[in-house]
């Protein structure tokens, strides 16, 4: 149902130049969409020579699916605009709310599971699917309240959403792991809510740990507990699609080309058996 | 039970402006989502304008910023625009000394500028082919540029805040900048009175006779030496769109 594209990297700015002029052992791309919805600049000159040599996957933070507010089409065009010009093979945000009375969060804000938001999310994803002629992936966030309003478990809603919107997920292993801990949750009894069929891509990041609550920074590489998970997901969801995020304390490429090898490892089905009985049994 | 609109608007009203709530979260702690929401949109905004928080210094540069965020939220899908209207916010801000404005206007064009549409420079070549033609040439800022009008002289106190010198208070001396972009490098010229005249003019496209004209005025006899000079000075800074280039 969706592409096995391998193993891939967010693409950041302080990687450019080496992911222009060089050969790092990357099988995709992924990019931040709204990085490259203005006009000019380096940031489209890089993606236009990436695309050039690698699939590139278009990933979304503004979509602001979950808002009670109407879907901004400003946006929407421009995001149509950029899908048809990079033709990427999957297109994600995700399962959240980032705007409200036309004013921008500029963060990932929960929401309350309940029958009324999941309606309102099917119907919205259904919308921008038929906008930019792309099916899309919701990616589960990392949360850090939970609302007294809600009553699905997290994993049920964005699988019901998948199923009645005819979308895919993004699982992201670490925020699983992230929310998880944060909420009390059992991270395996999640993985096995989710539909199979349904996953076409999983995030892998690192997070810090803040004492009360882990925070999902994306400053640290990936940690023993959530490679262990993404061992149990890839035994589940068989070899989806992976990369690893970094956004800040962003290490030289070759230091994530080295972690991404390890994702390989687990996932591959030769190697993958024993590393996941390791890295689950420890 | 909350529906879902005043679930959000209490989360929001909390997160963004300290509102309380009452039996909205089973669990957890908004603060958290608060205190993202304030350093991401501060962090922007120092990111933005690194030559006004030099010149204001941090404690009220962070005043300033907070005031901004409350009169004007963001509201587009780029953190990019968070800080767009500081500028214009400024000129009516009693919080800031009366130059401000002018220096984040100077900062907001030089993002506007990196992130213009790309566009090819017009060649010495290609105006020494016009021969004859040379006046019906339409002169035409590259896309990516921006004319700035100026009170202050704060284009020296950019300057000297690149250069890694101390702040100053910048002398009230009206001028014009132009800034744009050559290649994948934002530059940004102080113009000279003519050039300042001109510059609008050449911005909507304006034929090279009628730029002559203009300086026919200013320079009488003069006034065919200095259009070569200053188009030589614009065809070497790039700053000129080839033809077929122009908006």
């Amino acid at each position: 149902m969706f592409p096995r594209l391998g193993f891939g990297l967010g693409l950041r700015p302080p990687h450019y130049q080496d992911v222009v002029e060089g050969e790092p052992r990357v099988d995709w791309w992924e990019v931040i969409s709204e990085n490259f919805l203005v006009a000019g600049g380096n940031p489209r000159r890089v993606l236009r020579q990436v695309r050039e040599r690698w699939p590139v996957v278009l990933h979304g933070v503004s979509l602001s699916i979950g808002s009670v507010d109407p879907i901004d089409d400003d946006y929407l065009g421009r995001l149509a605009t950029l899908v048809a010009e990079v033709e990427p093979p999957i297109v994600s945000d995700h399962l959240c709310w980032t705007s409200l009375g036309g004013h921008a969060g500029h963060d990932l804000w929960p929401l309350p599971y309940t029958e009324e938001a999941l309606a309102l999310v099917v119907d919205k994803v259904g919308r921008v699917q038929d906008r930019i002629g792309h099916r899309i992936l919701l990616e589960n966030p990392s949360s850090y309240v939970t609302f007294t309003a809600s009553h699905i478990p997290e994993a049920e809603f964005l699988a019901e959403v998948a199923r009645r919107a005819d979308c895919g997920i993004l699982l992201d292993v670490n925020n699983i792991y992230v929310s998880s801990t944060n909420h009390g949750w059992d991270p395996a009894a999640y993985l096995a809510a989710i539909p199979p069929e349904r996953v076409g891509q999983i995030h892998l990041a690192g997070h810090s740990d803040e004492g009360t609550h882990l925070l999902d920074t994306h400053d640290h590489p990936v940690c023993d507990a959530v490679w262990a998970l993404y061992g149990e997901a890839v035994a589940r969801f068989g070899e989806v699609a992976t990369i690893i995020e970094r956004d800040d304390h962003i290490p030289p490429l070759d230091d994530l080309i080295a972690e991404l090898d390890r994702a390989r490892q687990i996932a591959s089905p030769a190697a993958g058996a024993a590393a996941r009985k390791v890295a689950i049994g420890g | 039970m909350a529906d879902l609109a005043t679930l959000q608007r209490q989360f929001y009203d909390r997160v963004t402006a300290g509102e309380p709530t009452d039996g909205l979260i089973a669990s957890g702690d908004l603060e958290i989502y608060a205190r993202m929401y304030a350093s991401r949109l501060h962090d922007t905004l120092a990111d933005d304008y690194p030559k006004l928080r030099a010149a204001l210094g941090d404690e009220r540069f962070t005043a300033v910023a907070t005031e901004y965020l409350r009169a004007h939220p963001p509201r587009s899908f780029t953190l990019r625009d968070a800080g767009l209207a500081l500028p214009e916010y400024l000129q009516a801000s009693a919080s800031a000394p009366p130059w401000a404005a002018d220096l984040a206007a100077l900062e907001r064009a030089r993002i506007e500028v990196f992130d213009g549409p790309d566009a090819t420079p017009l060649t010495q070549a290609e105006v020494i082919a016009l021969d004859t033609e040379l006046p019906e040439l339409v002169l035409s800022w590259v896309p990516s540029s921006v004319i700035v009008p100026l009170a202050w002289a704060v284009d020296d106190l950019w300057s000297a805040i690149e250069d890694g010198q101390p702040a100053f208070e910048p002398a009230r001396e009206p001028r014009v900048v132009l800034a744009w972009r050559r290649d994948l490098s934002v530059l940004h010229r102080t113009l000279e009175p003519d050039e300042a005249q001109l510059a609008p003019r050449i911005a909507v496209g304006a034929r090279f006779a009628e730029a002559c004209d203009l300086l026919g005025n200013l320079h009488g006899d003069d006034a065919s030496a200095r259009a070569a000079e200053l188009l030589l000075r614009w065809l070497e800074a790039a700053a000129l769109a080839a033809p077929g280039e122009a908006e």
